[in-house]
Parts: C-alpha cells; sequence; structure tokens
C-alpha cells in the first residue's frame, strides 16, 4: 500500500509547480459564475422523533442509548 | 404484447403503454425480477425484495386505473447501493453497511416513486463509489456467494466500468429499462460509455444529496443511466429540484421538463472540441468512433470548433486530492458506533474505533482515507488541499472561457474501451489516470453525458462525451437525443441477453 500510495503522489507533483497566486480556492463549483452563500434554516425541530427506526442498525443498543466501551473510569 | 419483449422497449414507450393499460405494472414488474434472477451471473444486483416491489407495482396501477398517476406509473428502475432505502438493504459495497437498513429513503429514490417509478432492487457499485471498475465491491451480489466483480454484458470477461458499474451492467443487459447512477469523478458517464448505454450527470446541486452516501461533497451528483436521452430525460425531470432544507448544496433551480427540448434542430449550433481530449493518450479505435460521431453532427448542421482546456491532465491530481480530502470526512462517522459494522474483540474505545474500520473498509477505501487525512493535515494543507481547490477554480474558469466560442464540448468519455477484469486491479494510479476526460467537468461542477457512438476494439461499446454549461441539461439532452435519431448505436444489444 505504502508503494502504491508514493506512486500516487508522484501523479501529484505536477500540480506543486502550478503558479496560483491570486487565485481564490473553489469551494462550491458553482461559486465560478454565482455568487453561491451556504443557507441556514430555522432553528426549530424538523424531524420527529423516530429513535426505534434509527437505532434498528446499531451495533450495541440498550434503553435507547447507544453503547460504547467505558471511556470515563 | 408478449410479456418477453417488455425489456426491449424504450421507458417512453413501456411508461406509454403502461398508460394506455396495453401492460400492467405488475406484469412489468414480474417481467424484470425474471430477467433479474435469470441474469445473475453478471453480479449486477446486489439486493431484491420482491413482494415491496410488487407492493409498488400494484399501486402503481391502482393509480393508473384512477387516472391519477404520475410520469413513470409503473416504469421499473433498479437503484445504485449508494442511495439508501427502506425496503432494500443498502450497503455502499462495503463490509462496513453488510446487513445495514436506512430508517428512510433518499430523495432521488422517493422523488422518482412519487412520479410512480416501481423499484426492482439495488444495484452494485465500487465501495462508497470509490473506483472506475466496479472491482472494489466487499458484498456479494444475488446468487453469488463471495463479492465479485460486475461483469459487462457485452464481454463477460471485462469490467463495465464505475463506480455505478451494476447500473450500466443492469441497464445494458436489459434487466432494468433504467437505474440511478451517481457521479463524482466520472461514475456516471464512464460506465455509460463501456456498456453502450446513455447516462447523465446533471449540474451538481440539482438532484438532492440527502440520502447519497457520501463520498466526496462537493462533487457528489446523482444522475439517470438509460439506453436513450429521452429516457433520461424523462427520468431526469422526476430526479431534480431544489430540496433546500435536507441538501445545504441544493440548487434553488426549479423543477424542468428535460424532454421539451429534445426535438430542437441542430442548425448553427457550435461543438467545442477540446484539442487536450484528443492527444496521444487517446485509443485510435475510441478516437474513431468519436470522430464518426462528431461527422454525424456536422451532417445534422452543427459546426465542429476547436477549443483547449489547457489544465485537462491537472484534473487527475487535482480530483484525487480533493475528492479523498472530503472523503476522509464524510467517511468518518463510520465508527462502529451508531450503525454498521463494529469489531467483535477490542479492549477501549479507540480500539474498537481502529479495528473497526480496519476490518470494514477495503484498500481502496484506506488509501483514499489516508490520502484525504494528509493531504488536510497542518503543513501540507496548503501546498495541497488548497492548492487543488485553486487549481480547480483555473479549471471552471477554462470551461467559461470555452463557452464563449461554443455552446456544447464533445470528446471521448474515457481513453479505451472496457478492460480486462483484474487487468487493472492492483494498479490504482493506472484507474486513475483512466478518468481523465470525466474529471474537468466533475471538477467544474458542469452537466455532463456520454452517449453511445459506436464500437472498438472487441467490439466493445465507445460513449461520446456531451458537456454541457451550467443547467443547461435540456441543450444536452436534445444534442444527444438528435444523435440518436441518425445512430442506432443506444439501440443495440450485447448477445446472449
Amino acid at each position: 500500500m505504502l508503494t502504491q500510495i508514493n506512486g500516487f503522489f508522484d501523479i501529484v507533483e505536477q500540480m506543486r509547480a502550478v503558479d496560483t497566486s491570486g487565485i481564490e480556492p473553489l469551494a462550491h463549483p458553482l461559486a465560478t459564475v454565482a455568487e453561491v452563500a451556504l443557507r441556514l434554516r430555522d432553528d426549530v425541530v424538523s424531524e420527529p422523533n423516530n429513535r426505534e427506526a434509527n437505532q434498528k442498525s446499531a451495533p450495541a443498543v440498550e434503553r435507547g442509548l447507544f453503547l460504547v466501551p467505558k471511556v470515563i473510569e | 404484447m408478449m410479456s418477453t419483449e417488455l425489456h426491449q422497449l424504450s421507458l417512453a414507450e413501456l411508461a406509454r403503454q403502461l398508460r394506455e393499460k396495453k401492460v400492467s405494472a405488475v406484469e412489468t414488474a414480474q417481467h424484470f425480477l425474471g430477467r433479474i434472477r435469470a441474469h445473475e451471473t453478471l453480479g449486477a444486483f446486489v439486493d431484491m425484495n420482491e413482494e415491496a416491489t410488487l407492493a409498488q407495482a400494484r399501486a402503481a396501477d391502482t393509480a393508473l386505473a384512477a387516472g391519477n398517476a404520475g410520469a413513470l406509473a409503473g416504469v421499473p428502475i433498479a437503484h445504485k447501493d449508494i442511495f439508501v432505502t427502506k425496503d432494500f438493504a443498502t450497503t455502499a459495497g462495503s463490509k462496513m453497511l453488510a446487513g445495514y437498513r436506512s430508517p428512510f429513503d433518499a430523495a432521488v429514490v422517493s422523488r422518482l416513486a412519487a412520479a410512480g417509478a416501481v423499484t426492482l432492487g439495488k444495484v452494485s457499485c465500487d465501495e462508497f463509489a470509490m473506483g472506475s471498475a466496479n472491482e472494489n465491491v466487499a458484498v456479494p451480489a444475488l446468487g453469488h456467494p463471495a463479492p465479485a466483480p460486475v461483469r459487462n454484458p457485452w464481454d463477460t470477461s471485462r469490467i463495465p466500468g464505475g463506480s455505478s458499474g451494476g447500473s450500466a451492467a443492469a441497464v445494458a443487459a436489459r434487466l432494468a429499462p433504467a437505474a440511478s447512477g451517481t457521479d463524482t469523478g466520472g461514475s456516471i458517464r464512464q460506465p455509460a460509455s463501456f456498456c453502450g448505454i446513455t447516462g447523465i450527470k446533471p449540474t451538481y446541486g440539482r438532484a438532492s444529496r440527502y440520502g447519497m452516501i457520501a463520498y466526496a461533497s462537493s462533487l457528489d451528483q446523482a444522475g439517470p443511466m438509460a439506453r436513450s436521452a429521452e429516457d433520461c430525460a424523462l427520468l431526469l425531470s422526476a430526479m431534480c429540484g431544489p430540496d433546500p432544507d435536507r441538501d445545504s448544496t441544493s440548487l434553488d433551480a426549479p423543477t424542468e421538463d428535460f424532454t421539451r427540448s429534445l426535438n430542437d434542430k441542430l442548425d448553427g449550433l457550435r461543438i467545442g472540441i477540446p484539442k487536450e481530449f484528443f492527444g496521444e493518450g487517446l485509443a485510435p479505435d475510441v478516437r474513431a468512433a468519436v470522430d464518426a460521431a462528431l461527422k454525424a453532427y456536422e451532417k445534422l448542421g452543427a459546426k465542429l470548433v476547436p477549443i483547449s482546456l489547457p489544465r485537462t491532465e491537472l484534473s487527475i491530481p487535482v480530483y484525487y486530492i480533493i475528492a479523498p480530502a472530503e472523503a476522509s470526512s464524510n467517511l468518518s462517522r463510520f465508527d462502529g458506533v451508531k450503525f454498521g459494522h463494529r469489531a467483535k474483540d477490542y479492549t477501549d474505545l479507540l480500539d474498537m474505533y481502529k479495528k473497526t474500520r480496519a476490518q470494514g473498509f477495503g484498500d481502496e477505501v484506506k488509501r483514499r482515507i489516508m490520502i484525504g487525512t494528509y493531504v488536510l493535515s497542518h503543513g501540507y494543507y496548503d501546498a495541497y488541499y488548497l492548492q487543488a481547490q485553486k487549481i480547480r477554480r483555473m479549471i471552471a474558469d477554462d470551461f467559461q472561457q470555452a463557452f464563449q466560442q461554443c455552446d456544447v464540448i464533445a470528446g471521448p468519455v474515457a481513453p479505451t474501451v472496457a478492460w480486462k477484469i483484474g487487468e487493472k486491479a492492483d494498479d490504482p494510479v493506472a484507474n486513475y489516470l483512466a478518468d481523465i476526460f470525466t474529471l474537468p467537468a466533475s471538477l467544474a461542477g458542469l452537466p455532463g453525458m456520454s452517449v453511445p457512438a459506436g464500437f472498438g476494439a472487441g467490439n466493445m461499446p465507445v460513449g461520446l462525451q456531451l458537456i454541457g454549461n451550467y443547467l443547461q441539461e435540456g441543450k444536452l439532452l436534445n444534442v444527444a437525443h438528435q444523435l440518436q435519431q441518425t445512430t442506432d448505436f443506444h439501440l443495440r444489444q450485447p448477445g446472449g441477453i
């Protein structure tokens, strides 16, 4: 796996030589042509309580709580 | 209509016959379920639930009888196993999600269901949509005792492409008239090309990502895969629409009828031909098919305009920095706590995380998580991740320059036809390099599609890639549909099916 990852970084080298001074990073592709602001939705409860269905695929649950190994002694 | 012929109908024709009650939704569903079972060797399907499928079909028949049915009432569709579904298992091709059952349906799944579509089952994909060959699969397909790569119906010793390889193989083998797919770096277009079908990735943000298991959130986009542009237009109209409360990057673009402009004439259409897509890396057989398609466009009244996308080659490192970076963050949720796989033996919480992830993820997923974590780490962030995002803007700007001279851009989807199973399985970089022609449009968030354009080496299908400007899906589908009025490549079918 190390050889494969090193092989990958060989193809990345060409990218590092590109002059990008003065270029803004592009996070949302449509920001190329328009102002893109991330939306905020109203801070209200929108999802109904669906605990049982949501915990159906959990590896370990007890009384509606997710079980994990002891973290604090 | 003999039901043995149902799988030969286009989706548009099938929808019409269902509306005219020449065939029932239940009969249609049963026909395709039978075909899926008869072609399990392809490894395309990973889950079925006949009871749920037939219940949906009965509901469609009721709606059709009552005269209040949606546009896709009774039309069967398969869903890529990256969309979560209540009635079917969802694994994303990973051991991490083996046996996982979602409490809800993905937005794309529920939108298609609301239009009346009937789900046939889930189709295989590369693990977490990471792959170009559908060889990175860790869950067994139906009828297979162990995980196996999906086979290309045109030549079962070859890969179908990826990551939506099960979708493409199922449609090409007429196991479903259509399938959903997702495209992050080419995962709809490349398998569509390799399997001789039509697929479109819409503008980033057109289709809701809600319930689509995230790989690289700034690139992931859902789209339809079917046999013709007309069929894709029908499906895309149902799939797209704003979902502002559930997908933070969903576009505020109204729902459209993408069939509206299918029949527009192409007189005077300017097709941009990027010279970087026709360099020495392009196999001669693929080039010949693409050139022939471009000639056909000239006959239809289009004009070919030479353009340049100078940073095409750079899109490979840029994509393989940005996508793994986002993946490393997205896949951190798979920790064995709330859902999915958890290791059996561990000493403490950290050990549980480590063993769970070491056991649950396949090699390609691990590689990308490690690359992504590395390029986001302190001291490397500017040199890799930020540099990649800057070049991403330059690549997107190059397209805007090009679109000043042309209406659509055309070229090959992939440098070669589908390769043999196993040929590049141990060489991830070779797989990455083969994505060169699909990555630029992905990075720019532009709509792109693959249209059957002929056959190359080994009589394997070749796809023509069409790229449009933002929100120009209607134009792309029009351009594809017009080619399909003068060629019959999209009607050809593999032997033995």
